[in-house]
């Protein structure tokens, strides 16, 4: 620009062109920089002023610097500080009045040395104020021999200055809000990124250059594929995505992706992308993505414990099923399956009650109505289940309720035990028990067979070396007869106790069982001297149960008393009814009595006071466990040195 | 040579074994007293002299061994045969009892005729001879 060849009056209508061209620079620039520099260039020109400044107030050292300059040198608008009040400048930002020089008398002195310093001719120097805050001020000054300023340049400066000043007022609002919004950003914990439609990025926050170790130089302005792994924009299709979100102007909610920042350890987000609207198009999408690290990580932890608490119920060797509150399955382990054969779809929603034997379905389903009212009747309840083969297994159940956190019912819980073991286990032990009484009623029974044996013999050499004694053919023959009955007896009687015991309950006669066990047993009495006294109720009802166990029982109650007496006594069996309608049976010897100590040990297995070689002690267990069985007790009472009465009671069959 | 009618006692709790014995006893020509108790046995072996005494080793009020030793004191003449249904040949009470001359013979039932005859000859050989200090015989198996 040819300063010289300029008019050299201002002119109204260029005045306001100029203005005019400056402001549609700031609307296509926004940048008051650009502005203060064009505005200042244009007052320049038109005032054709050699020299020009825009000097701005820095708020906090109260210092006016220079933001623009024409005709000066660099140094000078780098390094001059003008301080409130001080030269030119200085006293107008203060006064907020314009200064038109040289005129006036009430030019300071300070100010007129400047002039005279500087070689100014002129200058007008006039305040930007915003309201009452001063901003800065406009310099003009002509050099050499041009002429003074005008009024006219006055007035275009000042109306130059207040446009720099809403401007500059205009902007610093902006700013400042801007800031602000850029501390809010800034504080989100998301990362934010935004992207054009050409899929740059235009603006990212310091989180996500932070979670992602990226300068904002290395990510601005690049396109996504750029910035993030390739392997992640194809899985998330974020390319797809983001065009979407421009065309539909919809949010889209992503998902969940994993993100591996050099250098450190894999983090989780969950992302959405947001369309930025100016009215209605779409300028930008925002990718917004939430760092859901901890909670996946809490969420795995949660799923591990979820999937050990799940092993851990599957993998039990006891049934653990698990039922809503009217005892319909919910969840069926692995040991359940294993035991029944039957699975979990096969069973799902059908009540257990019903899964197990019919005779014993009813006293199931009371027993879980009742768990599930908080009652507790029983603590365990062995019942049988049925397996898939159509037989059945033999289960102690346990159970409880689940409760949440109002201790309301949510479901309830059985856990079985396989008894086939114990019982496997029981009947060896009887068995083995059994052969040890055997062993011991073999003696007597040995005699017992060999009297009618010789009687027989006897009776038929007798026949032979006198074959036409009919006396004697009458009375042989008959003890023959007599002899050979008596010992098919005895041997009935064994084989019996020996047979392993029939499965199923039946009602039993408890007289004749007892008569039985005792015509076995009555030659030991005799030979060890033991009176036997017997007092049997006459109408005395059955009891449900089984033959031969029962007669194990009464066996052992009776081999007891023989083991206490062994230089003899006397051992009474009654029988009766009582009022609570069970059969009782009463063992009473007159032998050496038990002591109190060993009182509650005497049931206990293996526990004896016989010597070694004579019994190791399992007898009285096995009886108890016998009269267990058939819902029955066992009760002792003894005196040292008297006696000892032990007492079965056997409910009466009620049918 | 007419022989005495010597007197057997034959102790057995039963009553067919006395038949038995008796059946055996008595046609060889003996005069045989039954019993089935052991008390009964002592009272007859005092009141009378038997010169044998067929004795089941288990008795009801009284062990059958013991009857022996007790039969033994009171009657010292008289020869004791241990007859049982429980025992047997080898069983140590036996051999033991053998040896201590608790008894003259052990027969185990069941047992052939000619056991119970022996056994009843050896007896009234010892008394004839006056003995009883001879080493125990034993019937055969």
């Amino acid at each position: 620009m040819d300063r010289q060849a300029m008019p050299q009056e201002p002119t109204s209508q260029l005045t306001l062109a100029t203005l005019f061209d400056c402001w549609q620079a700031f609307h296509v620039h926004l940048d008051p920089e650009e502005l203060a520099h064009r505005i200042l260039e244009g007052v320049a020109q038109v005032t054709q002023s050699s020299r020009a400044s825009l000097m701005l107030l820095d708020e906090d050292e109260q210092v006016l610097i220079i933001k623009a300059a024409v005709g000066l040198p660099p140094e000078v608008v780098a390094t001059t500080r003008v301080r409130l009040g001080e030269g030119i400048a200085g006293w107008v930002a203060q006064n907020r009045c314009p200064l038109l020089l040289p005129d006036g008398s009430d030019v300071p002195a300070s100010v007129r040395e400047t002039m005279v310093r500087e070689e100014i001719t002129s200058a007008l120097c006039v305040p930007l104020e915003v309201g009452e805050r001063p901003l800065g001020v406009l310099n003009l000054a002509r050099q050499g021999d041009g002429a003074p300023f005008m009024l006219q340049d006055l007035w275009f400066a000042c109306l130059a200055a207040d446009e720099v000043a809403i401007v500059r007022h205009l902007y610093n609002q902006v700013e400042s809000q801007e800031r602000f919004i850029s501390r809010v950003v800034e504080s989100i914990p998301s990362s934010l990124v935004v992207i054009d439609r050409a899929l740059r990025i235009v603006s990212v926050n310091r989180n996500f250059l932070e979670k992602t170790r990226r300068e904002a130089g290395a990510t601005l302005r690049r396109k996504i594929k750029e910035v993030f792994p390739k392997v992640l924009v194809e899985y998330t299709q974020l390319d797809q995505k983001v065009r979407e979100v421009f065309r539909t102007g919809q949010s889209v909610e992503g998902g969940r992706l994993a993100y591996r920042a050099p250098g450190l350890s894999t983090r989780f987000y969950y992302y959405r992308l947001i369309p930025l609207k100016a009215e209605e198009a779409v300028e930008n999408v925002m990718l917004l993505m939430d760092d859901i690290t901890e909670r996946e990580q809490l969420g795995q932890e949660v799923r591990r414990a979820e999937r050990h608490l799940a092993s851990v119920v599957d993998s039990a060797y006891d049934l653990v099923v698990s039922m809503d509150p009217e005892g319909r399955i919910l969840t069926w382990n692995r040991a359940a399956e294993r035991t029944s054969g039957f699975s979990l779809e096969g069973v799902k929603g059908q009540y257990l009650a019903y899964l197990c034997v019919k005779e014993d379905q009813q006293k199931m389903g009371a027993w879980l109505a009742q768990l599930a009212k908080g009652r507790f009747t029983k603590k365990s309840l062995e019942i049988n289940l049925r397996i898939k083969e159509g037989s059945e297994v033999p289960i102690s159940w346990a159970g409880s309720r689940m409760l949440d956190d109002e201790r309301r019912i949510v479901g309830l819980v059985a856990v079985g035990r396989d008894l086939t073991e114990r019982k496997r286990f029981e009947a060896q032990l009887m068995t083995s028990a059994k052969l040890t009484s055997l062993g011991v009623m073999a003696g007597g029974i040995a005699h017992e067979i060999r009297n009618p044996l010789a009687i027989s013999s006897a009776a038929a050499q007798l026949l032979l070396e006198r074959p036409d004694d009919e006396k004697l053919r009458k009375e042989a023959a008959e003890k023959i007869g007599s002899g050979i009955r008596r010992a098919s007896y005895i041997i009935e009687n064994l084989l019996k106790f020996a047979r392993p015991p029939e499965e199923r309950m039946v009602p039993t006669d408890i007289s004749d069982a007892l008569e039985e066990t005792i015509s076995l047993l009555a030659n030991q009495l005799r030979v060890q001297q033991i009176e036997l006294r017997k007092d049997f109720a006459l109408d005395l009802p059955p009891v449900v149960g089984n033959k031969g166990l029962l007669q194990q029982v009464f066996s052992n109650m009776i081999l007891n008393a023989c083991n206490v007496m062994p230089d003899g006594g006397g051992l009474a069996i009654t029988t009766r009814v009582n009022s609570d309608n069970q059969v009782e049976i009463e063992f009473s010897d007159t032998g050496c009595g038990i002591v109190p100590e060993h009182l509650s040990k005497i049931f206990d297995p293996f526990f004896t006071t016989m010597p070694v070689g004579k019994g190791i002690g399992l007898g009285l267990s096995i009886s108890y466990s016998i009269i267990q069985q058939h819902q029955g007790s066992i009760e002792v009472e003894s005196q040292v040195g008297q006696g000892t009465t032990f007492t079965v009671r056997l409910p009466a069959d009620s049918r | 040579m007419k022989r005495e009618s010597q007197r057997i006692l034959v102790v057995d709790d039963e009553p067919d074994m006395c038949w038995a014995l008796e059946s055996i006893l008595r046609p060889a020509g003996y005069a045989v007293t039954t019993t089935t108790r052991g008390a009964e046995a002592l009272e007859l072996v005092t009141g009378e002299p038997y010169t044998a005494a067929f004795v089941d080793a288990k008795l009801p009020d009284l062990d059958g061994l013991e009857l022996a030793a007790l039969i033994r004191q009171r009657s010292p003449h008289t020869a004791i045969i241990l007859i049982s249904g429980y025992f047997y040949q080898e069983d140590r009470a036996i051999t033991e009892g053998l040896q201590k001359d608790l008894f003259i013979g052990f027969v185990a039932k069941p047992f052939d005729l000619e056991e119970v005859r022996f056994m009843a000859r050896q007896a009234v050989e010892r008394v004839r001879e006056g003995s009883n200090t001879d080493g125990p015989h034993s019937a055969g198996g």
